[in-house]
């Protein structure tokens, strides 16, 4: 008896899937595809594997994997000739179904010329593929919602950043839909209420924060005017493995800014994943329309460097496939539950991965603790920078 | 032969105990470590009963979309005054285990705190937590899985609603 207590816990690391997720994965935003004239065929490092993104003469974009079957030349350093991407190599053209259409040298093209194309979408300004290891296409019902404010003219334009992520399975920016003291620690938020849902391909995060007075640094969630007492309410969902629309509400200049952040990836390796992440900012009756995309820029940078802080965790961070968890931590196994669904054929998720689930963490405890800490943080700044005797000197 | 390391279960162990939701009858296991945290697992069943949830698919928003049920939750909470809800911190009782309908069924006794983590072997009894006989191990008595029959999770049609 008591040999339980004693042992040391021990960490299951387990191994990254080498599969990779079922589901609408976004590379970008679309436009960023459609650059140059005339256009050019780019490249995407994902799924294990090269992508050759390519218009049409019509402007439609297409993906193919990105090595031609011929010679195996790479069709991302080729060109777009009409409704096809010619390879470096010996010119071949592949049309945007996967079909070789023409070889320029060759009385006729070989039967067996197909290679893989990637099924797309374009939606909210930004290009989706659809991965599915087994080749089926997505059911009616998983698909990436509309984002009303992506086409309308009381927003501002999409900002969009990214960030290669080497050294981690994605796994690790899915942890983070759950993991409510995070955001005070690595994102400097101050968590007030927090309660997650899972149901069928969704997950999501209903958040409350407010500011941190005693960070003045840069990385403030809550803020990103930095410094005011701001609050913001956060309603985020991912659709799916990799594609988290995050709609916010935030107090800034004493109104309330509408915002909506892109949170996606998409994975490069089983141990390597893209991050990226935009932001579209409602203009508000008064703010002028240069404030609300400086409000934008802004927001979409302190993201940026919350997820830095976040990548620099995952570099040096263990894989844990039991993490010990306190009562105030989030749902982590029924998250990693829910997100299991991706990684297995259609015929073997179960019913209790998609099964409706919610759980609202006790945020009474941590709120209690985390006062106290920012008041001894604002009262040793005090006492650091301030003589006693100055009481003006507060302002700065 | 273990479940694949994503499927295990939650280690705080709660007493999943059966809530009917007073407007709809729709039949969810609830824990409670505290009076404010609460863990709701629901069955496709269910979610396809609640009222709240049908009002919101008529206008459009899907369930999975909708935060919470009101009617419910205020069911929880007279359950919790009428003391039918036991609040209680999680157990790390290694006997326990099954992730599903609940986050594992204990009795209120069989919790210490401070007990071991389950071992590798014991943390997936029987590798199928659906199976009611194996589901309940000297469980709670107040959440039999055959008082609400209706809720079998395994119901294949309303799995992707």
């Amino acid at each position: 008896m008591g040999m339980g207590i004693d042992r040391p816990r021990v960490i299951e690391a387990g191994t990254p899937p080498q599969r990779f997720a079922r589901g609408w994965h976004c590379l970008g935003l679309a436009s960023r595809f459609r650059d140059g004239d005339p256009p050019a065929p780019h490249a995407v490092q994902a799924f294990g594997t090269r992508l050759v993104v390519f218009p049409d003469s019509a402007g439609e974009l297409h993906v193919l994997d990105a090595y031609c079957r011929h010679m195996g030349g790479d069709l991302s350093m080729g060109t777009v000739k009409g409704d096809q991407v010619a390879c470096p190599f010996h010119d071949w053209r592949w049309g945007g179904d996967g079909r070789c259409a023409a070889i320029p040298y060759a009385r006729r093209v070989p039967p067996a010329a197909k290679t893989r194309a990637w099924l797309t979408l374009e939606r909210n300004g930004q290009l989706f593929v659809w991965n599915d290891p087994e080749g089926n296409p997505p059911p009616g019902d998983v698909t990436i919602p509309r984002i009303d404010g992506a086409y309308s003219d009381e927003w501002t334009r999409w900002t969009w950043d990214s960030l290669l992520v080497e050294g981690a399975n994605c796994r690790e920016v899915i942890d983070n839909v759950v993991d409510m003291a995070h955001f005070f620690y690595v994102h400097f938020a101050f968590p007030t209420y927090f309660r997650n849902v899972f149901e069928g391909h969704v997950a999501s995060q209903y958040l409350r924060t407010r500011a941190r007075p005693d960070v003045s640094g840069p990385a403030n969630y809550s803020d990103g005017s930095a410094g005011a007492e701001g609050t913001l309410r956060s309603e985020a969902s991912y659709f799916g493995p990799s594609y988290m629309i995050d709609n916010l509400w935030q107090e800034y200049h004493g109104m309330t800014v509408e915002s909506v952040l892109i949170n996606c990836h998409y994975p490069v390796t089983p141990t390597s994943f893209m991050l990226q992440w935009g932001v579209i900012v409602k203009r508000p009756p008064g703010l002028p329309d240069d404030q609300a995309a400086r409000f934008g820029r802004g927001f979409a940078k302190f993201v940026g460097l919350g997820f830095e802080q976040d990548v620099e965790i995952w570099r040096h961070k263990a894989r844990v496939d039991n993490p010990l968890l306190c009562a105030e931590d989030g749902p982590v196994y029924q998250l990693r539950r829910w997100y299991e669904q991706f990684y297995r054929d259609v015929a073997d998720v179960e019913p209790q991965m998609t099964a409706r689930y919610e759980f609202e963490i006790d945020t009474s405890r941590p709120v209690a603790g985390w006062e106290e800490e920012v008041a001894a943080n604002l009262a040793a700044r005090r006492a650091a920078a301030v003589p006693p005797a100055d009481p003006p000197a507060e302002a700065g | 032969m273990a479940l694949p390391a994503a499927v295990r279960s939650d280690d705080r162990h709660g007493a999943a105990q059966a809530v009917d939701c007073a407007r709809c009858g729709a039949s969810v296991q609830v824990v409670k470590f505290s009076p404010q945290h609460t863990s709701v697992q629901w069955t496709p069943a269910a979610v396809e009963c609640c009222a709240e949830f049908r009002d919101r698919a008529a206008e459009g928003t899907a369930s999975a979309l909708v935060g919470g049920c009101g009617t419910l939750r205020a069911s929880i909470d007279h359950a919790v005054t009428a003391g039918a809800l036991m609040i209680a911190p999680p157990s790390y009782d290694g006997a326990a285990g099954s992730a599903y309908p609940g986050d594992g069924p204990r009795t209120p006794d069989s919790a210490h705190p401070g007990d071991d983590p389950r071992t590798p072997d014991n943390a997936h009894p029987g590798d199928d937590p659906r199976t009611p006989d194996s589901a309940t191990p000297g469980g709670d008595p107040r959440t039999p899985d055959s008082a609400h029959p209706g809720d079998d999770p395994r119901t294949p049609d309303n799995a992707r609603s």
